[in-house]
């Protein structure tokens, strides 16, 4: 019989545990529908972008930009409805298009970040730092610095109707979850993803093609990308170049704060989920509590250093 | 009546559940050249890491350095009392000049501030004009033969005022004439009051160096002797710990030549090499550390692309691209670092023994064939006798011997008909060492052809009816084991 839960999993559920006594003893109005409500509509978009960020993470990369390249599929995604749906007025199989072109974008990014990564070998790092740049100042372009909104409603559903009292985009997360789970488990890729992670050089002498799996582990971060651009997207009910700027870092603190070894190798997917409920739990209380919002960005720092110091002391 | 300078007391030291060193008692006198022998894998490094504080030893040890007890694990404190250790890989600053490779260690002095270029040469120059040799001050370490390097390293050693200084294994990419230069420096050493201990696995240059001998086996100090009592013979007894050492098992190969290798040539690696390699053979590459034998082995394995030449398999030409394509071929290589190349230690056995399968353990649904995956590595627990392995726990739970045979269990079953094996027992014990021996001529009986590389003649005689003795990138000689003694045999690989 497996243990249901690891020992790194079972930490993260005691803090979140002692996250939600804390809040609701400093105020109990924390301990209702509504906040829980307000949880389960946040997590999914964070949800998924750490998920896009811990895969590159895996293989000892990391993908700074992945928000940028939310920002520019959702702002491409936009201008396609615009064009094509009159407003006012509802058609589905655009909107199945448009949503496929977001995805798609944010796969391309994925592509190219792996491809210049693999090919000329320089760190994931500089290379998405590049990426970011690029993709930004072609949003910015296109925009003019302006926001696109104003979707049809059968789009706005995503981010904000709910399925039997379940919020649409908590489904989407979890099966999207689910998905990967799968992949990382029970499929040859993500084996070996982990393996390279791990051991790049024995990796390699086991004759596994490097430049395959680094697109591949890319691609696949760019197409969880775009699913939590289309979710984010829906629920603002527009597209700029500068939305969830301030995600980007929590993705990665979120990320290590799951488990995953900023070296590579080490991670799952159940850590991360177990982190985005823990964190969006905190980002809540701290809220409802009225912390200072400064002094909640520092405190997220905090949080992440400790995390990594834990972490690394453990792996010793 | 003789000084210690250093001395361990039932010294300890377990890493995971490896015992690496029990209960060692050892003494270095003031003075003397210390050699400590035995076999890869035996504890030597260990020790050497002990008394140079650079790992911790287990509770209730006792290191002794000039007749204080010092905590183990501080390299520093063992730096402050002069001890210096020259490793194998010598730890130069490959980029940087011989001057500054020299006075490097002036960066740690707290006294000195700034670079001073002129006192960094004359500190160089002072070291070198003490060890009576001359290298050109502003010449790149990476430029430097092997030979020079060590000196180099030597005379960073002397630079720091070092008393004692510990050598691992100094010789093992040297040739015979510069072991003599190195020994010629050692002694001189010796005579201005350096205590030096000097770690090695080759028998006769020990006889010929050492004062006092330390023989140590897996793990443990046989016996410490005066060099006027041990010769090769005894010694080599106490190293392998069998009276009767190994005897040559060949079985005959068959005729059929499956690799044919023409004229092969990578630049400075390896020039010219031709030889074939018949079903069922085990075929022995022997050669110094850098002599070009693993690069030779990793073009054959498709990962080292050689400028000009032919490889053959079954009589066509074959190009490879990758070691894909050479595993396609069904070609096997196990490489030289199992820790680093071979294994991914954090990971379980399974995933160790499937990766490089891992595309062909398909189901239906095009997920991973999760029984076929278990029952294919517990098939090869059982075959290769992997103790206490269990496809879940991760392989660097396993000793040396056990994590070897993963690596080999990994590539048999990729079913191969060439396998090659670079050192294939380093860091192994000797019990470990027979089985995987006795594996190896297993699969040649079963019709297998295995290349092995070693620099070990003694494993190279006793299990290869043929052997090719590379030097500087070349084969130099082919020789028949089964028509010499291991001592002619020895003397045949070294006399270059």
């Amino acid at each position: 019989m497996k243990k249901v839960m690891n020992y790194e999993n079972r930490m993260l559920v005691i803090l979140t545990a002692v996250c939600i006594i804390f809040f609701t003893i400093m105020k109990p109005d924390f301990l209702s529908v509504n906040s829980f409500s307000s949880i389960a509509r946040q997590i999914p978009e964070i949800g998924l972008f750490t998920l896009a960020m811990m895969l590159p993470m895996l293989v000892g990369g990391i993908d700074l930009s992945v928000i940028a390249s939310a920002n520019l599929s959702t702002i491409l995604m936009s201008m396609f409805m615009a064009a094509n749906i009159e407003k006012g007025e509802e058609s589905v199989p655009v909107m199945l298009a448009s949503i496929v072109i977001c995805i798609a974008v944010c796969t391309a990014v994925g592509f190219f970040n792996g491809v210049i990564v693999v090919k000329f070998k320089i760190p994931a790092m500089l290379v998405t730092l590049g990426m970011q740049m690029v993709l930004t100042g072609i949003s910015l372009g296109i925009t003019k610095g302006g926001t696109l909104s104003g979707y049809p409603q059968s789009f706005r559903f995503i981010g904000n109707g709910s399925i039997l009292g379940i919020p649409a985009q908590f489904i989407l997360f979890i099966l999207a979850s689910a998905v990967l789970i799968v992949i990382m488990q029970m499929t040859s890729f993500g084996t070996k993803l982990q393996m390279y992670g791990s051991n790049q050089t024995a990796t390699g002498y086991s004759g596994i093609n490097e430049t395959a799996l680094l697109i591949k582990t890319h691609m696949l971060s760019g197409a969880y990308v775009g699913i939590a651009a289309v979710i984010m997207s829906s629920r603002l009910n527009s597209a700029s170049a500068g939305a969830a700027a301030n995600y980007l870092m929590r993705t990665i603190l979120i990320a290590v704060l799951g488990g995953v070894d900023p070296n590579g190798g080490k991670g799952r997917v159940s850590g991360i989920l177990w982190a985005v409920v823990l964190f969006q739990c905190m980002a809540t209380g701290l809220n409802i509590l009225r912390v200072n919002s400064y002094i909640v960005i520092a405190l997220y720092g905090v949080i992440i250093l400790l995390a990594v110091i834990v972490r690394t002391r453990k792996n010793n | 009546m003789e000084e210690k300078i250093i001395g361990l007391k039932h010294v300890n030291k377990h890493y995971g559940g490896v015992h690496a060193l029990k209960d060692v008692d050892f003494d270095l006198n003031r003075g003397e050249i210390h050699c400590l022998i035995g076999q890869n894998g035996c504890g030597k490094s260990t020790m050497i890491k002990v008394i140079s504080g650079v790992i911790d030893v287990d509770e209730g040890s006792e290191v002794i350095l000039d007749g204080k007890k010092c905590r183990g694990g501080s390299a520093r404190q063992a730096m402050n009392n002069g001890v210096r250790v020259i490793y194998q890989d010598l730890s130069l600053f490959p980029n940087l000049t011989v001057a500054e490779n020299i006075a490097f260690d002036r960066h740690e002095d707290k006294s000195i501030k700034g670079v001073s270029w002129p006192q960094i040469f004359k500190q160089a120059e002072e070291v070198l004009d003490r060890m009576d040799i001359k290298l050109e001050l502003e010449s790149l370490v990476e430029e430097l033969s092997i030979a020079d390097r060590q000196l180099v390293a030597i005379a960073r050693a002397l630079a720091t005022n070092a008393r004692i200084l510990i050598m691992d294994e100094p010789t093992s990419s040297l040739t015979r004439k510069e072991v003599n230069v190195l020994f010629s420096i050692i002694k001189s050493l010796q005579e201005k009051g350096m205590t030096i201990m000097f770690v090695s696995h080759k028998l006769d240059e020990i006889i010929e160096i050492a004062e006092r001998i330390t023989v140590m086996r897996d793990g443990k100090i046989i016996s410490t002797f005066e060099n006027k009592d041990v010769d090769e013979t005894n010694l080599a007894h106490m190293i392998s710990g069998q009276e009767i050492s190994y005897q040559q098992q060949f079985t005959a190969c068959g005729d059929e030549v499956i690799l044919e290798v023409e004229g092969l040539t990578c630049g400075r690696q390896y020039k010219d090499i031709s030889f074939s390699l018949k079903k069922g053979e085990i075929l022995g590459i022997i050669g110094l550390l850098g002599a070009g034998r693993t690069e030779l082995a990793s073009s054959i394995f498709g990962m080292n692309e050689p400028e000009s030449g032919r490889i053959l398999l079954h009589g066509e030409e074959v190009h490879f691209r990758s070691n894909r394509d050479a595993i396609a071929k069904r070609i096997a290589y196990v490489p030289e670092d199992r820790l680093l190349q071979g294994l991914v230690l954090n990971q379980s056995i399974e995933n160790n023994t499937i990766i490089s399968i891992i595309g062909k353990l398909k189901n239906r649904l095009g997920l991973i064939d999760k029984k076929g995956a278990r029952s294919i590595t517990r098939k090869w627990i059982d075959e290769l006798h992997i103790k206490s392995a269990v496809p879940e726990i991760n392989a660097s739970a396993m000793s040396g011997g056990n994590q070897q045979k993963i690596v080999i269990s990994k590539w048999l079953s990729t079913e191969p008909e060439i396998l090659i094996l670079d050192q294939p027992t380093n860091g192994i014990d000797i019990a470990a060492k027979n089985t995987i021996y006795e594996l190896i001529r297993e699969l040649a009986k079963k019709g297998m052809s295995i290349i092995m590389i070693s620099d070990e003649a003694a494993e190279i005689y006793y299990n290869c009816p043929r052997a090719l003795v590379m030097h500087k990138g070349k084969i130099v000689k082919e020789l028949n084991t089964s028509t010499i003694t291991e001592g002619e045999f020895g003397r045949e690989v070294l006399d270059e």
